[in-house]
């Protein structure tokens, strides 16, 4: 460790180790917060579409798998970024 | 480097480090040693996974196709089923019947294949996915997006193939050089995230199977670990069963996007 | 057992948790187990499932083909047996109307005839009656002209020969009776 980064820490308790962990936790949580909110209103919509035509649901519910696939798939980017940074890579 | 131990030595041993090693390559003491120009080709245990992977995707197509009723049953029956399901709900729904019939094997291939490999890892005692490593995931993403532009190239020639996929038609001229660039990044972002996304999920999942039975390795010898134990074990047989689904669903995104990928290089500028 | 080998491999610098480390064996075994699995199936299974797929679909199109005839023929013959239970049907019906107006027919041949008994007996009572009252008229006529012949001969106290007295009274009940018939 470099003295400026004792410095820092001895002055303000921020770790660099501390800060990545803080970026990871932030990182995946706001992932988590979009994803799920992309998945609520992906079944909420496909719900109602089936509830108003129940004839069209084989077809909507495998767009919905699909479409929940993808959406799932940006939390765990941000899952990603936030194993990079616990790992120090960035 | 261990996930939460960094680099603290003093600190106690966390068995999160011990089970996050399961989701690493790592060799086995009696195995050989192969390494052909300095690449090491030794079988590690995601390279048994892989080999594993792939004799049991031959081995059961062998066998339905080997036994052929009329009637069918059995594992017959299932892989119909699935194919089928490959056919209609993947290929057909993208490509017309002409390109259809030619790249339903290829695609077909690719979809069993990423689902044996993303299936073996949810069997008991083995305890690792090879499409939990990102360069298994980012070899099959290439190879494909490749496969899918040398295709288009093939087809429509170099020039015409790459003019109508970066630059849409119909497309007023101010807006020209903005498109270009945003199709060149939804290009590159095309492997990119084909890999990221499978490996991810797959990742995620081991890695939530892990975390909970670190759980239990935690409060060891503790007073907790009669609250801890039964709701770890039920959130363990919870996150597999999400695994079985996963690892279902993401082989038929990879499938599905592979396919509009190679129809997309077939008729670019669409 | 992995926990074991990890431990041992971890002395090793193997085994720490990092999905980035480089594998470059990895990309060589990924590839040839892609290109070795596809080009397995692709060649060897594929085209047999597609093959099965196709006779079973064919068979099954046979099967429903077959089935169509068989419905037709069935079809064909409810609709001959239909039309033959519709024809019995109305022959009954005809057989009911005929016999309603056979009836109908009898019924007014006896009413008419019952008719024409009732009124020959009225005729034959009315004739007998008027017969009746023309004789009891003429009784009545005879006995009137002796009784009122003796109740003149008694209010006259005259004997008077009977014959003239008698068609003087005649011709008085003439004359009464030509009155009574102007006036009815």
């Amino acid at each position: 460790m470099s003295i400026t980064a004792l410095a820092q820490e001895a002055a303000t308790g921020m770790t660099d180790k501390g800060l990545q962990q803080l970026g990871a936790g932030l990182a995946i949580g706001l992932a988590a917060g979009g994803g799920a909110t992309g998945i609520g209103i992906l079944w909420s919509k496909g719900l109602e579409g089936i509830g108003r035509q129940p004839e069209a649901r084989s077809t909507l519910q495998g767009l919905m798998f699909v479409g929940f696939a993808l959406a799932e798939a940006q939390v765990l980017y941000g899952l990603i970024v936030a194993l990079l940074l616990l790992l120090g890579i960035f | 480097m261990a996930l939460f131990l960094a680099t603290e030595a003093v600190e106690k041993e966390s068995p999160f480090t011990e089970l996050t090693g399961h989701l690493t390559p790592h060799h086995y003491g009696w195995a050989p040693h192969w390494e052909i120009g300095g690449i090491d080709l030794s079988p590690t245990n995601a390279v048994v996974n892989i080999w594993l992977a792939s004799f049991l995707c031959l081995a059961i197509f062998w066998m339905a196709a080997k036994k052929r009723s009329l009637v069918p049953s059995g594992v017959q029956n299932v892989i119909e089923v699935m194919v089928d399901f490959v056919k209609v709900n993947i290929v057909y729904s993208v490509m017309n019947n002409k390109d259809g019939k030619k790249w339903f094997p290829f695609i077909a291939t690719v979809f069993f294949f990423i689902f044996f490999l993303n299936s073996v890892g949810l069997i008991p005692y083995i305890g690792f996915t090879a499409t939990a490593n990102i360069f298994v995931t980012a070899t099959l993403a290439i190879l494909v997006y490749v496969l899918a532009i040398t295709i288009g190239m093939a087809k429509n020639g170099v020039l015409k193939f790459w003019l109508k996929t970066l630059v849409p038609p119909g497309l007023p001229k101010v807006m020209v050089p903005l498109m270009f660039l945003i199709e060149i990044i939804s290009q590159l972002a095309r492997p990119l995230s084909l890999a990221v996304r499978l490996f991810a999920n797959m990742l995620a999942d081991h890695l939530m199977l892990l975390v909970f039975a670190g759980f239990i390795f935690l409060a060891a010898g503790t007073a907790v670990i009669y609250g801890i134990l039964p709701i770890s074990l039920l959130f363990m047989v919870i996150f597999t069963g999400f695994a079985l689904f996963v690892a279902f669903i993401q082989a038929v995104i990879f499938a599905f996007l592979t396919t509009i990928y190679i129809n997309d290089a077939l008729h670019p500028g669409h | 057992m992995h926990l074991v080998l990890l431990a041992t491999e971890a002395a090793e610098g193997e085994g720490g948790f990092n999905p980035f480390e480089p594998q470059w064996g990895l990309v060589v075994w990924t590839t040839v187990a892609f290109l070795v699995v596809l080009f397995l199936l692709s060649k060897k299974v594929f085209p047999k499932l597609q093959e099965g797929l196709a006779d079973r679909e064919r068979k099954i199109a046979d099967e429903i083909k077959a089935a169509e005839a068989t419905r037709n023929e069935a079809e064909k013959i409810l609709a001959d047996y239909k039309s033959r239970v519709a024809a019995a049907r109305e022959e009954t019906t005809q057989l009911v109307e005929e016999a309603r107006g056979q009836a109908e027919k009898v019924r007014q041949d006896l009413i008419s005839r019952a008719e024409g008994d009732a009124r020959l007996i009225v005729d034959k009572a009315r004739r007998q009656l008027a017969g009746e009252r023309e004789r009891i008229l003429n009784e009545l006529e005879s006995q009137l002209t002796v009784w009122s012949t003796t109740i003149a001969g008694q209010i006259v106290q005259r004997e008077l020969n009977a014959d003239s007295h008698r068609d003087l009274v005649d011709s008085f009940i003439a004359d009464i009776r030509k009155s009574e018939a102007a006036k009815s």
